[in-house]
């Protein structure tokens, strides 16, 4: 992951529990280009989430955050968004391994919940640390696999390929 | 010491070890592995080609048009071209253009075998169990190192069980059973987990209706879903033509389950979910719907020719209530024409169907007949949220095809009990 990657720092927008994939990015913009799926991204639980998410801010999810589909666009339209992290409880897994494929840092967090809307985080994900800077507290993620790590440490799935298979 | 599940069976002949305990990651070998024009060469191809890399096995891979097939706008043509010219680039062997929806495709054509270990983009990809495979979903992105590599890393899940006991009723689908547990198990239930179903009635459902529950475990969020072959199982592989080469594992009598539901389902009624969400299941006896406007009979959960024939079987010799719209996609061309063979695609249609092409349409939430604000519709497919067929504004019932069909007669959701003798 490169240097400017390692440390996220934004506002933190809260959802709830089995917040679908059909909510993060709805089937109509299925076959848009990556980048115009950025001005849809959380459309279907909050409209005007594209409009007023800021280039690092942190999406905060409860249980099975990411469910339904298995659509990349939803944590594409996230990226695209400029949304540096997702932080949940819980991930569904489809959504999970979608965004460690593209370079989304995700991180399960059991006290996620503990963070509330428009707190200032600042996310390691290497580290697997989240630091609220509003309440001052610190959370530490569930570590990932070696594997895992070493493909969000490249930056996703392709750049990891492209070391280890070419 | 307990015994082990299928799917830690499965997984340990897949990653070629000799046991594999819950919790172990392991690198399995793909069996066989679909994408589709939604998670497919339109967002993998340019990385894919940067790679540099040949596709693993093309005889395992299957490449399907079938969520934006046939496009209604620009930005669905610009999929289709892409996925199309990536087919001919890569001489893909196995590409199907609108032929079907991809899960029903790789069971009819014999891409789906007892013991194996498949791949999908897609979430339905658990459709598989119901012949004995386990099937996992994966995205486009990560689908470029199977097609490298012909392997992917997976955890081994623990097994939810889910048994059924009892005589299935008149009226009563495997649609209905699997909400009925989905009633309870709720959408977060399988997280992380396979979910194993078992029984008497669910192995005396053709291996079709099988599928339903299997498919609709992505509905649980599980990772998979898993049952026994029996006979009718190979019947089914024979027609696929698949004969031999596979191997059946079953869960043994000691293995540990996460959790174990048991339904009987003797006096079960037809089940609907109601709106927005699918584990929102009443019988349909207690559901007061409002007027619906439009009746679904579609999509890879429930477009197979048993729900066909089930719907038909309602419909014959009625009509669709005056101001609702009843559309029918049949899951498969082959599907299609069988039904049009036996005069179930004619009993549909003289009662007022609609017939749409034989792709994911409107349960992807494109194509035709796209809900209106407002509108209230009734389906046979998997999703009720908010959204999922047009409209954030409309309302979404899900029940089996029989369900819907007797819906459309009455306008409102209905018994099909009441018109099956």
């Amino acid at each position: 992951m490169s240097s400017e990657t390692q440390s996220i720092e934004g506002g933190a927008w809260v959802f709830g529990d089995n917040v679908d994939t059909g909510y993060i990015m709805p089937s109509k913009y299925a076959s848009l280009p990556d980048e115009e799926l950025a001005a849809h991204a959380m459309e279907g639980i909050d409209p005007d989430f594209p409009k007023n998410v800021q280039a690092g801010d942190v999406i905060i999810g409860g249980r099975n955050f990411g469910c339904g589909s298995s659509r990349e666009t939803a944590p594409r339209g996230i990226k695209h968004a400029g949304v540096g992290a997702v932080i949940a409880r819980t991930f569904a897994r489809n959504f999970f391994r979608n965004s460690l494929c593209i370079g989304l840092p995700v991180l399960i967090c059991a006290d996620a919940e503990s963070i509330a809307q428009g707190d200032r985080v600042r996310v390691d994900p290497i580290a697997g640390r989240v630091e609220n800077l509003t309440k001052g507290e610190t959370l530490q993620a569930e570590p990932l696999p070696d594997h895992i790590m070493d493909m969000v440490k490249a930056g996703g799935l392709v750049p990891y390929l492209k070391l280890t298979l070419t | 010491m307990s015994g082990d599940t299928a799917t830690q069976k499965i997984l340990a002949r897949a990653s070629g070890r000799e046991r594999v305990d819950v919790g172990d990651i392991v690198w399995a070998k793909v069996d066989a592995h679909v994408m589709h024009d939604n998670q497919g060469p339109f967002r993998m191809g340019k990385d894919f080609a940067e790679l540099g890399l040949p596709i693993w096995n093309k005889d395992r891979f299957m490449l399907t048009a079938d969520h934006h097939n046939p496009p209604t706008g620009d930005s669905q043509s610009k999929v289709l071209n892409v996925t199309r010219a990536w087919a001919a680039e890569q001489e893909l062997s196995h590409f199907y253009d609108a032929e079907g929806i991809c899960h029903i495709l790789m069971a009819e054509k014999g891409f789906v075998r007892p013991g194996a270990l498949v791949t999908g983009t897609d979430s339905h990809t658990t459709n598989t169990g119901a012949l004995g495979a386990l099937g996992v979903a994966i995205g486009p992105t990560e689908s470029i190192g199977v097609l490298a590599k012909g392997e992917v890393w997976l955890r081994v899940p623990e097994t939810i069980r889910v048994h059924y006991t009892g005589r299935v009723p008149e009226g009563v689908y495997g649609k209905d059973m699997v909400l009925r547990a989905l009633k309870d198990l709720k959408v977060d239930g399988a997280e992380y987990k396979v979910l194993e179903f078992s029984g008497e009635p669910l192995m005396a459902l053709p291996v079709e209706d099988r599928m339903t529950l299997s498919n609709m475990a992505a509905e649980f969020s599980a990772k998979s879903a898993i049952m026994d072959v029996d006979e009718a199982t190979a019947e089914y592989l024979a027609n696929a033509g698949v004969e031999e080469g596979w191997e059946a594992f079953s869960s043994d009598a000691d293995a540990a389950y996460a959790a174990s539901y048991e339904y009987d389902v003797s006096d079960m009624s037809p089940q609907v979910a109601c709106p927005h969400r699918m584990d929102n299941v009443s019988p349909v006896e207690e559901v007061d719907s409002p007027p619906l406007h439009r009746a679904h009979i579609g999509s890879c959960t429930g477009a197979k020719l048993l729900d066909l024939q089930a719907a038909a079987a309602v419909l014959k010799g009625r009509r669709v209530a005056h101001g609702m719209q009843l559309l029918i996609a049949p899951a498969s061309k082959d599907i299609m024409r069988k039904a049009m063979d036996d005069g179930t695609l004619g009993a549909i249609i003289d009662a007022g169907g609609v017939l749409l092409p034989t792709t994911c349409g409107v349960c992807a939430g494109r194509g035709p007949g796209q809900l209106g604000a407002g509108e209230v519709c009734i389906s046979s497919a998997n999703r009720n949220y908010k959204g999922r067929m047009g409209s954030a504004e409309a309302s979404i019932y899900l029940a089996s095809a029989a369900t819907v069909a007797a819906s459309a007669v009455k306008g409102r959701v209905a018994d099909p009990r009441e018109f099956i003798s």
